[in-house]
């Protein structure tokens, strides 16, 4: 460990921490927004907006977030009629967001999928009105079915948002990346960056956790 | 379009495929082993065997996979003294990264495994390595295949990520034919779109019909 390049560089390490949690809540309330939409898509009874909505998640869900992320910087501003020229940090928010949706669609379609038909059959039966019966029992289990992927989803997000420093943001790697080149100090630098995201990952895994336990009980 | 399609650009890109496939099946058969060997050092009956295998695999799974390549190709040759070219470092960083999520992935699916499997074996006159070797993981490994199928398509994905410590696969060699003569990324972005689709889609479509199975 270099403490001299660490102490030199905590100030920039803390703001490419802000940089890094900036950039997953943003692209974090996109995907919840997308995600939403889209797996309501997928359970409707419309037959198109089912293939539409399985197209989008599987489209996305199979081609890397870099090559969707280089798509959106390099590719896009070379577009022939209405070229779209966005900033790095923009593109990183919206090749996060949309990429991470189709993961909260299929976690919050499974949640739903899991819930065995019986139980709204069985609420229905025994006089509830559709909407208590999905209020009341068929949701408050599909949301405690959907934790574990959705809160593995959010993790996951955190990590990813890692690669807005392939377009040069200066995010936590980023910014160990630049201070690195200049030093040279990269072990110090890489375990400055790997505290962050521990900072950032570990309690929430630990929320994730313990909302499961909470929800299951 | 004819530049995109010239044999020349599609063998150049093809051979980036290729060296994607044999990034991805060298650190799929390494994390596979090291995997499964540090799933059993997390359920060992000795504490600081399970601590170091535990400690490991969180502190992985808390980590970003840039970092850890990232890591691989700067970091490690300083500590350990020797120079690593870019693919090397490439399959040290997938393997290291992706053994401990195949770890977590190979733990629960031995967790499931029925005690009464075992005490049978066990009754049975099998040691404790055989009942392991050739009943529990037997077992454990089959119903974990989906899991593991889903675990190599992030990996497959992953492996763009060498692509900015230069190895020369596909996304790589992608940038490459576009920063020439026409400098057009849009198809170029299109067709290695399509091709790790298909190979992403494949995977996973075969990873379902293991999951279907009974």
């Amino acid at each position: 460990m270099n403490w001299t390049v660490l102490a030199e560089s905590a100030g920039a390490l803390a703001q490419g921490l802000l940089v890094t949690v900036e950039v997953s809540l943003l692209a974090l309330i996109l995907a919840l927004v997308l995600g939403v939409l889209i797996a309501v898509a997928r359970v409707a009874p419309n037959a198109t907006a089912r293939r539409a909505s399985t197209a989008y998640v599987e489209v996305l869900r199979n081609i890397p977030l870099l090559v969707q992320l280089f798509f959106l910087f390099f590719a896009l501003p070379t577009l022939p009629l209405f070229p779209i020229k966005l900033d790095a940090f923009t593109c990183g928010v919206i090749a996060l967001g949309v990429y991470s949706s189709a993961f909260v669609a299929e976690a919050i379609r499974s949640g739903i999928a899991g819930v065995a038909r019986g139980q709204l059959e069985a609420a229905l039966s025994s006089g509830m009105s559709y909407a208590s019966a999905m209020r009341l029992v068929v949701l408050p289990q599909a949301i405690a079915k959907t934790i574990p992927p959705l809160g593995n989803t959010v993790l996951n997000l955190i990590k990813n948002s890692s690669l807005v420093s392939t377009v040069s943001v200066l995010d936590l790697i980023g910014t160990a990346q630049q201070a690195g080149a200049a030093t040279f100090a990269y072990t110090t630098l890489y375990a400055g960056a790997a505290l962050g995201y521990l900072v950032l990952t570990l309690p929430t895994a630990f929320g994730v956790n313990a909302l499961e336990k909470r929800l299951n009980r | 379009m004819s530049w995109l399609f010239a044999p020349a650009t599609l063998l150049f890109l093809a051979g980036g495929l290729g060296t994607t496939l044999l990034l991805a099946a060298i650190a799929i058969t390494i994390s596979l082993i090291a995997g499964i060997l540090l799933a059993l050092a997390r359920l060992s009956p000795l504490g600081p065997v399970t601590w170091t295998a535990t400690i490991y695999i969180e502190g992985m799974r808390a980590l970003p996979v840039l970092l850890v390549i990232f890591f691989a190709y700067f970091a490690l040759p300083g500590i350990i003294g020797i120079k690593l070219d870019p693919f090397a470092a490439g399959v040290i960083a997938m393997s290291a990264f992706t053994a401990a999520l195949v770890a977590e992935i190979v733990r629960a699916g031995i967790l499931a495994v029925p005690r009464g499997i075992r005490e049978a074996a066990a009754a049975s006159g099998l040691s404790g390595t055989q009942i392991l070797r050739l009943i529990v993981l037997p077992i454990a490994l089959g119903q974990m295949m989906p899991a593991l199928v889903a675990q190599f398509v992030t990996l497959l994905k992953d492996t763009s990520l060498t692509a900015v410590i230069g190895i020369l696969e596909l996304t790589r060699r992608g940038q490459i034919v576009y920063s020439q003569p026409p400098f057009q990324p849009i198809p170029v972005f299109a067709l290695i779109a399509v091709i790790y689709f298909s190979v992403n889609f494949g995977l996973s479509s075969i990873g379902r019909r293991l999951e279907a199975r009974p």
